[in-house]
């Protein structure tokens, strides 16, 4: 099946950035239910205080202009921190997927980030991930082995390696009390996390907070004792310096694995520190709130991130 | 040593190396490890005869017919001088003691009762083909944690070991293959015939009326019998390899050489366990254990890999297509049914899209099968979560395998 284009233009994404006046900009449009329909933040908006979170919103068909855009405004915006000299980066690499599925990050977008992170300095860069499929298959048909090989970083099956996880405790959480974690996530200096942006029928939508499943030893616990929470628990327990949500192309049925009935290409690159906020952003290509996804719901109850979009000052930039 | 010794040695040593080279495989391509048991004239001519087929594609069946043709010309030349099994055995024999604890000799019945076991449908014996056997001594590194991989893996060395006592046991009073080759030299000396002719006319009675019947009952359903006498229900169906069509048929053309269990890249292939309640024709068949490894979409190794034309060698397209089992949920034992999770990890990791979503009225996604979809591949039941009563999805095998509609949706399905 050909993905259509059913994405916005770049007339029709800068009207919106100008209706929208800048802090409040919101692109409900791609979900199924329009415009007007909107995350419902605008009213809510005049009432709400507190702090601000920034989510950066690039839109634009060329992938690497895309991550360009989004490592100078890394760049402008603290960077990866102080002396950052090795890095991990949660992709999503799970599943025996061509990039044109849209199942897994795409590869493009990763090599022009490992080529970003590589002139930034960093020295060491790790790409654990406990893929769902052969991690063999998952790794070269989704093309991400090849974007990391290229820029000589890691990308490696949890699983199969050795120690490569260590027991943690999560005294914050409410399901998930301990986990066995990935120790590059721990470890690192800086972690960036790079999910895709699709459907998911265990748990409506799978991006950043549910990309983490990929770093730990044990999924089923999750699965057996309330899904939505133990994500918001883990996203609550991790938080990656960076948070870059792919949504270039995205799944709209049959996910997390697909092929996909409907692939759409909104053309998105969706940037923020929180990566609550950059999923309840994300999320508002699929539905018309934050709040139809049950862990984006707790997170937001929780205080594990903004989850309002009046709460964000959503930049969009066209790269 | 004379020169002649010296020689036959070591081209033995050298042909044992290459055929243990070739069946270990390594980085060799897949078909490597079917050229060895694939020269075997016996196993070709028992499943021709029982799969009423040329049972190999025609460039597979060259290499038996080229054996025969030695055979009528120089007899058992090719047990003393290439057959790795042949090379063990006189390996064992040259360090052995020199008795006789087992004077009879039984490779004609054996090889008789394999032909007239072929002619209804089962040829029992071809397990006993010295080049199978060889083949099969990986299984002992493959699946040596399955014990029960270790009953066929292990008859070899048996016999081997009997060998210390009395030289060449096996060749000359237990192989099969070895009479064939014998007995096709007849062919071109007739002064000895008379003799051999008679004994091999003894041999085939003999060996068609204990084949006959063994054959018949373990076919029919001798397993099933005594599994009805010790009161349990018929086992299902075994979850077989992709082109192995039927459980009758593949009991029939397998050797149990394994070369489909050690090409296997997720070890999902296993030998099973002989079951009460199965047909005896079909234990130690390669069956899919799908609680410990997952069939891969991506891959049709193990068809490539038969040299007995029990798995018939599928393209991977065709093989992404073929139905071998189809799952089934356990809705009492479900995550999402009986405990009201959000779980769907069936329908995550199925490659097929062969998992439906049925949500609640509170909009909990729970799983059904769409069993036009499902190949049996049993990545649902290798994932499944759930443990309070056991796993809440189970793939069962088929009565005959088929071809399915391409996977909807997807923009590249089973290509390479």
């Amino acid at each position: 099946m050909k993905p259509s284009d059913n994405g916005i233009s770049r007339r029709e994404f800068l009207r919106r950035a100008l209706l929208g006046g800048g802090a409040l900009l919101t692109l409900p449009g791609l979900s199924r239910s329009g415009w007007a329909a909107g995350p419902g933040s605008a009213a809510k908006a005049a009432g709400s205080s507190g702090p601000q979170v920034d989510v950066w919103v690039f839109h634009g068909t060329h992938r690497r202009k895309l991550m360009a855009r989004a490592l100078a405004t890394i760049d402008a915006n603290g960077g990866f921190g102080r002396n950052v000299r090795k890095m991990a980066v949660k992709v999503n690499a799970g599943w025996a997927r061509t990039p044109e599925t849209g199942a897994n990050t795409n590869p493009e977008l990763l090599d022009a980030f490992l080529a970003g992170a590589r002139a930034a300095g960093v020295r060491e860069l790790v790409l654990p991930e406990n893929p769902c499929a052969r991690a063999e298959e998952a790794f070269t048909r989704s093309g991400l082995l090849a974007a990391a090989r290229k820029n000589h970083a890691d990308l490696y099956s949890l699983p199969a390696a050795k120690k490569a996880y260590t027991e943690q405790s999560l005294p914050q959480a409410k399901q998930l009390q301990h986990a066995m974690v990935a120790k590059d996530f721990l470890e690192a200096d800086a972690v960036v996390n790079i999910p895709v942006a699709k459907h998911h029928g265990g748990a409506t939508l799978s991006m950043a907070m549910k990309n983490w499943m990929g770093a730990v030893k044990d999924r089923g616990f999750w699965h057996r004792n309330d899904l939505h929470q133990c994500i918001a628990d883990f996203s609550g327990f991790l938080k990656p310096t960076w948070t870059l949500v792919d949504a270039t192309r995205c799944m709209m049925d049959s996910g997390p694995q697909g092929p996909a009935d409907e692939v759409r290409t909104p053309n998105l690159l969706i940037l923020s520190r929180d990566q609550v906020a950059a999923d309840a952003y994300a999320a508002t290509l699929f539905h018309d709130s934050p709040l139809k996804v049950g862990y984006l719901k707790l997170a937001g109850e929780q205080g594990l991130g903004v989850v309002d979009l009046a709460r964000m000052k959503i930049h969009a930039v066209e790269a | 040593m004379k020169k002649q010794a010296i020689l036959n040695w070591s081209v033995r040593l050298l042909v044992l190396a290459l055929a243990t080279g070739l069946a270990l495989g390594g980085p060799l391509p897949v078909w490597a490890g079917r050229i060895f048991p694939a020269l075997s004239p016996l196993v070709a001519l028992a499943h021709g005869v029982a799969a009423r087929s040329w049972y190999a594609p025609l460039f597979w069946l060259g290499p038996p017919v080229l054996m025969l043709a030695l055979a009528i010309w120089r007899g058992r030349w090719f047990c003393r001088w290439l057959c790795p099994t042949g090379t063990l055995v006189a390996g064992v024999t040259a360090c052995g003691l020199r008795k006789t604890v087992w004077p009879f000799r039984l490779n004609g019945v054996l090889f008789w009762a394999a032909l007239a076991g072929g002619v209804v449908g089962l040829p029992l014996a071809t397990g006993l083909d010295p080049l199978a056997q060889f083949s099969r001594l990986t299984v002992n590194i493959t699946a040596w944690r399955d014990g029960i991989a270790w009953i066929p893996g292990l008859i070899l060395p048996a016999v081997l070991l009997l060998g210390i006592f009395q030289p060449m046991l096996w060749c000359t009073k237990l192989c099969p293959l070895g009479y064939l080759l014998e007995r096709a030299q007849l062919l071109t000396r007739s002064k000895t015939a008379r003799a051999t002719l008679n004994q091999t006319r003894r041999d085939l009675l003999i060996g068609a009326a204990i084949g006959l019947p063994l054959a018949l009952l373990a076919r029919r359903g001798l397993g099933k019998w005594l599994g009805a006498a010790a009161g349990r229900p018929a086992a299902a169906l075994p979850v077989l390899p992709p082109g192995a069509d039927s459980p009758t048929r593949f009991a029939a053309l397998c050797t149990r050489c394994y070369a489909c269990v050690h090409v296997c890249p997720t070890q999902v292939l296993r030998p099973g366990r002989p079951q009460a309640g199965t047909p005896m024709a079909v234990w130690f068949t390669p069956v899919l254990d799908t609680d410990a490894a997952t069939c891969d979409e991506y891959c049709n190794r193990c068809t490539q890999a038969c040299p007995a034309g029990a798995i018939r060698p599928l393209t991977q397209a065709v093989k992404h297509q073929t139905q071998i089992g189809v799952a089934e949920v356990i809705r009492s034992a479900c995550l999402a049914w009986a405990d009201d999770q959000h779980c769907m990890v069936c329908q995550e990791f199925c490659p097929y899209r062969a998992i439906g979503i049925d949500h609640d009225a509170k909009g909990l996604p729970r799983p059904v099968v769409r069993t036009e979809r499902c190949r049996g591949c049993g990545a649902c039941q290798n994932q499944c979560p759930a443990v309070r009563a056991g796993k809440a999805i189970l793939v069962r095998g088929v009565p005959v395998q088929r071809q399915l509609a391409p996977v909807p949706g997807a923009p590249r399905t089973g290509t390479d």
